[in-house]
């Protein structure tokens, strides 16, 4: 069984993680959580993946010729139209997060000691 | 926590996530093997009833068409948040534009640069509005061509200065356009119920498979969100760029920690 | 007239669209008017959907695409009482963020009023949906939105980190949900959650169904905000503006746990029969340390922003257990709590902006007293909610408190009683313990905007009256609870058209003899904490090492670091997947 696209899937969910815990650069984790994304780019599209299929457009073959799954990239565009979203939003906080701290350094972020 | 004892925690963590994962991948069908039914009934369907030869734009404009929606509003209310965040604050005003990296004045763009940017520009955008009229047919579709065309924009704004990109649109025009984008796809969505059918039902004549003037509402919903995504991106491009290289603080500097 | 399925979403999202069309060109307050007007209308058609509902479900296929042999070709709005009650919370909460807007928040823009609209319509569409992927889509809607609005203050690096850590963990817990979702299409060819049961109660769960359970888990866990899962809205819920904050606390954690119940209900319960006691345990242990130890933290803190954060996680968890009961009971009880308990949390950061505790730039403001008809205003809603969250009879928070207990003793969960009455009493207590600091608190008063009191008194005492009024909606939620768990009638309802008879209602819904002395106990307790008696002696009794370097420890491990947070979520996944999997075969 051909585990590969599944494993690239599952590498990038574990590396993009790691990358979100362990950062010491907002950039970083804000990229590290588009890697997150990806790894359910690849997922879906494997998911729907048909060996021999053509590509579902049937502008220049035969309705009858065997596709791969429409239906996941359809999800993925989906996905990657909120992912690029999710990350302008993130991207703009950190903007403004260098402006007033002058830090990008998550750990010197967090939260004084207080009551 | 520490960062050394977060590793060891999140490595222990995500170890036995993997491992369940892994596990869930061995009781799937195996890779190459799509068995659904969803996708052949669609793909059946989306040539002969609705006469749209790109089943992808078939499922995602006219199948699903309402996650389509509210995929657009989450692009909406993105460019809406980066506006709000990236807003003038009242100790912040509008000046030269000069290189942050060091503090020199912008040297002025390259002949080169210029002629190329100039010279892309109208076969970009032209290449985006193909995209977008002909999302039906062929790969691609309101959210592609949108890109290509905000491309075209920022085009200019690589050939010339910030200037020449802030003065083709003001703020308000852009943010207008998008509006128009987005209640255009609920719109058209309404004509289903206005011809009293449901919302989103493709009420439009089909058109003869494989011309541009087919597929009923789906060519018109396209044109819809590609006028938002194209807005709504160089929205975004002015808006972070006015940021970085336009705003000064009228006071003192942030406090280094 | 069954066209009105989509508008509760389609309404509030032209609305936003209109609002950016024209915010520069018109004056602010007719920009809210306008908000406010598409919230009403919002209002209204979830309830014309609650009254349509009250025999059978309607099922909505957009695009006119009815299932072809019962493969589902479109996306389906499956609008039941549950969902469209859900609606019709989230539309009352919006409509009192945007009402208290202009005065708790420092001069909003019209953009922001788009984006109250834009959460309302994802918040809708979340509850009203019948198709999975639909469902993270509308949940990303929301969480885009929220997130937006989050970030307002952007002078304040607080809310900024706050904003950050609120976006990157619900992200991560949105793509669980995806990957959860990505899962069960392979399996079962299906994106519509009737279609999703039907076929996983033909060929029961295997590995990646249960897998793709404790992900969906998970995701929604991480949006209901409880523990492990909470560390994110402790940040976000202390620096975010005061509407957000209300929205945040009245509906949107409880949407999660809406989250975890439709996908229970509609996909697991038939494949799940026999195993489920193992579902039931683990939600439940859950929802218990959510209260125990969130109820607990709220007393120990002292902001009272954060105090309010950790009685959102606790009473949330709450809501969880009547959930995890997997019983018509539990579900009734958990939707009459919610409402009660969300309308009046809301009404309680009403109280906060009131007493003049709106952090600005990211510090406290607790000296900084405001007029005093704004103050005594404050202190009433505070003592008023107070009593609320500790489950006074007189409002929905102490029948459905009531009514979780019942549905919880009856599922053999007694000690989930136990820590219910607990984080009650002591989240009561946490909330009185506010008004009566505040009184003795003094300092130079604050420029007020002379009026902007009374208008935020009205919309906290609206929020106080539905509260109590739903304790009148009893049988009405027992129906509702009855057809949300009925999971066979629902497929068929969706499949093929079916109309079923509802099936038999739970109880009848009058609060019993020992769930109302433990509703009055909480009570007591509560105003004992809040009173202060309770703190100043423990603090005399206990020894200072040990009690500091417990506090040190809780302190740190809550402040606000985003690596943190990411770390938890990963624990809490791998631990539910690990529960689930071990007790699955």
């Amino acid at each position: 069984m051909n585990l590969l696209p599944f494993g690239v899937a599952l590498w990038l969910f574990v590396v993009g993680l790691y990358g979100i815990v362990t950062s010491r650069n907002l950039l970083h984790q804000i990229i590290s959580l588009s890697v997150v994304q990806a790894s359910t780019y690849v997922l879906l599209l494997a998911v729907g993946y048909r060996t021999g299929g053509a590509a579902p457009v049937f502008a220049d073959i035969p309705t009858s010729r065997a596709t791969v799954d429409p239906i996941v990239q359809a999800l993925t565009l989906t996905d990657v139209v909120v992912g690029a979203t999710v990350s302008a939003l993130l991207l703009a906080v950190a903007v403004q997060i260098h402006k007033r701290t002058g830090t990008l350094d998550p750990e010197n972020l967090r939260r004084r000691p207080e009551s | 926590m520490t960062i050394r004892v977060r590793r060891v925690v999140f490595l222990i963590g995500v170890g036995l996530l993997a491992v369940m994962l892994a596990r869930s991948v061995g009781a799937l069908p195996h890779f190459g093997a799509y068995r659904g039914p969803y996708g052949d009934v669609v793909s059946r369907a989306s040539v002969s009833e609705r006469h749209i030869t790109d089943v992808v734009t078939a499922v995602n404009f006219d199948f699903r068409g309402f996650d389509t929606l509210g995929e657009e509003f989450i692009f909406f209310a993105a460019v809406l948040g980066v506006a709000l965040i990236l807003r003038p604050q009242t100790d912040e005003g509008v000046g030269h534009v000069i290189d942050c990296a060091t503090g020199r004045a912008v040297p002025p763009t390259s002949d080169a640069v210029r002629v190329l940017g100039l010279g892309l520009t109208p076969p970009t955008v032209l290449f985006g509005i193909y995209v977008v009229v002909h999302g039906h047919l062929t790969p691609g579709g309101g959210f592609q061509g949108g890109v290509i065309l905000a491309t075209g924009v920022l085009l200019i704004y690589l050939a010339g200065e910030f200037d020449d990109l802030h003065g083709l649109y003001s703020d308000s025009a852009l943010e207008r356009a998008e509006a128009v984008g987005a209640a255009g796809f609920i719109g058209l969505g309404l004509l289903g119920v206005i011809a009293g059918s449901v919302f989103l039902d493709n009420v439009l004549p089909l058109g003869r498979t494989g011309s541009v003037f087919s597929a009923g509402m789906v060519p018109l919903i396209n044109l819809s969100v590609g006028l938002e995504i194209a807005a709504g991106l160089v929205l975004l491009l002015t808006t972070f760029l006015r940021q970085t290289i336009v705003l000064r603080r009228i006071e003192s500097p942030a406090r280094r920690p | 007239m069954t066209n009105i399925a989509p508008l509760p979403v389609v309404v509030p999202l032209v609305g936003a669209a209109a609002v950016l069309f024209a915010h520069l060109i018109v004056p602010r307050r007719v920009v809210q008017a306008f908000a406010m007007a598409a919230v009403l209308a919002e209002i209204c058609l979830a309830a014309v959907l609650i009254h349509q509902v009250r025999s059978t479900s309607i099922v909505y296929w957009f695009g006119g695409w009815t299932p072809r042999g019962a493969v589902a070709l479109g996306i389906s709005f499956t609008v039941d009482q549950i969902g469209a009650g859900a609606a019709l919370l989230a539309g009352v909460v919006s409509a009192a963020a945007v009402a208290v807007a202009p005065s708790t928040m420092r001069d909003p823009d019209g953009i922001v009023y788009a984006l109250f609209l834009t959460l309302l319509a994802a918040m809708a569409g979340f509850c009203l949906t019948g198709d999975l992927f639909n469902m993270f889509v509308f949940f990303e809607l929301m969480a885009v939105s929220a997130f937006a609005l989050s970030a307002y203050d952007t002078r304040s690096p607080d809310a900024l980190r706050g904003a950050l850590n609120f976006a990157i963990t619900n992200s991560i817990g949105a793509f669980l949900v995806l990957i959860g979702i990505a899962l069960l299409y392979s399996s079962t060819g299906a994106l519509n959650l009737a279609q999703i049961g039907h076929q996983l109660a033909r060929t029961g769960l295997d590995n990646a169904s249960t897998v793709a359970l404790s992900l969906l888990l998970a995701g929604f866990l991480i949006k209901a905000a409880v523990i492990p899962f909470h560390f994110w809205l402790i940040d976000t819920a202390t620096t975010a503006p005061t509407p957000l904050v209300m929205i945040l606390a009245g509906v949107l954690d409880t949407l999660g746990v809406y989250g975890v119940a439709r996908v229970y209900w509609t996909v697991f319960a038939s494949p799940l029969a026999a195993d489920h006691r193992a579902v039931q345990f683990m939600l439940v242990a859950v929802g218990a340390i959510s209260a125990l130890v969130a109820g607990t933290l709220s007393i120990l803190f002292s902001d009272p922003r954060r105090r309010m954060a950790f009685v959102m996680v606790a009473h949330t968890g709450i809501v969880l257990i009547g959930v995890a009961c997997l019983s018509a009971r539990g579900v009734a009880g958990a939707a009459i709590y919610a409402v009660g308990d969300g309308t009046v949390k809301a009404a309680l950061f009403i109280g906060l902006a009131l007493i003049g505790f709106e952090t600005a730039h990211g510090q406290r403001q607790d000296h900084d007293v405001a007029g005093s008809p704004s103050r005594t205003a404050g202190l009433a809603v505070l003592i008023v909610g107070g009593l609320a969250t500790a489950g006074l009879p007189l409002f929905a928070t102490g029948l459905g408190k009531a009514s979780i207990e019942k549905a919880a003793a009856v599922a053999g969960f007694p000690w989930a009683v136990v820590a219910i009455v607990f984080a009650a009493a002591v989240t009561g207590g946490a909330v009185l313990n506010i008004a009566s600091t505040a009184r003795r608190a003094t300092g130079p008063r604050r420029d007020e905007h002379a009026c902007a009191w009374v208008p935020q008194l009205l919309v906290a005492s609206i929020l106080f009256g539905i509260s109590a009024l739903t304790t009148k909606v009893g049988t009405w939620a027992a129906t509702a609870a009855g057809r949300f768990s009925d999971t066979l009638a629902y497929q068929q309802r969706v499949l093929s058209g079916a109309a079923t008879s509802p099936a038999g209602i739970a109880t009848r819904y009058a609060t019993t003899f020992p769930w109302i002395v433990l509703d009055l106990l909480s009570v007591a307790a509560a105003i004992v904490l809040g009173s202060g008696l309770a703190q100043n002696t423990a603090r005399r009794l206990s020894p200072s090492p040990m009690r500091s370097g417990i506090w040190t420890a809780i302190r740190r491990v809550h402040d606000g670091s985003i690596g943190d947070s990411a770390t938890w979520v990963t624990l809490g996944t791998a631990g539910i997947a690990l529960v689930l999997a071990t007790t699955m075969h």
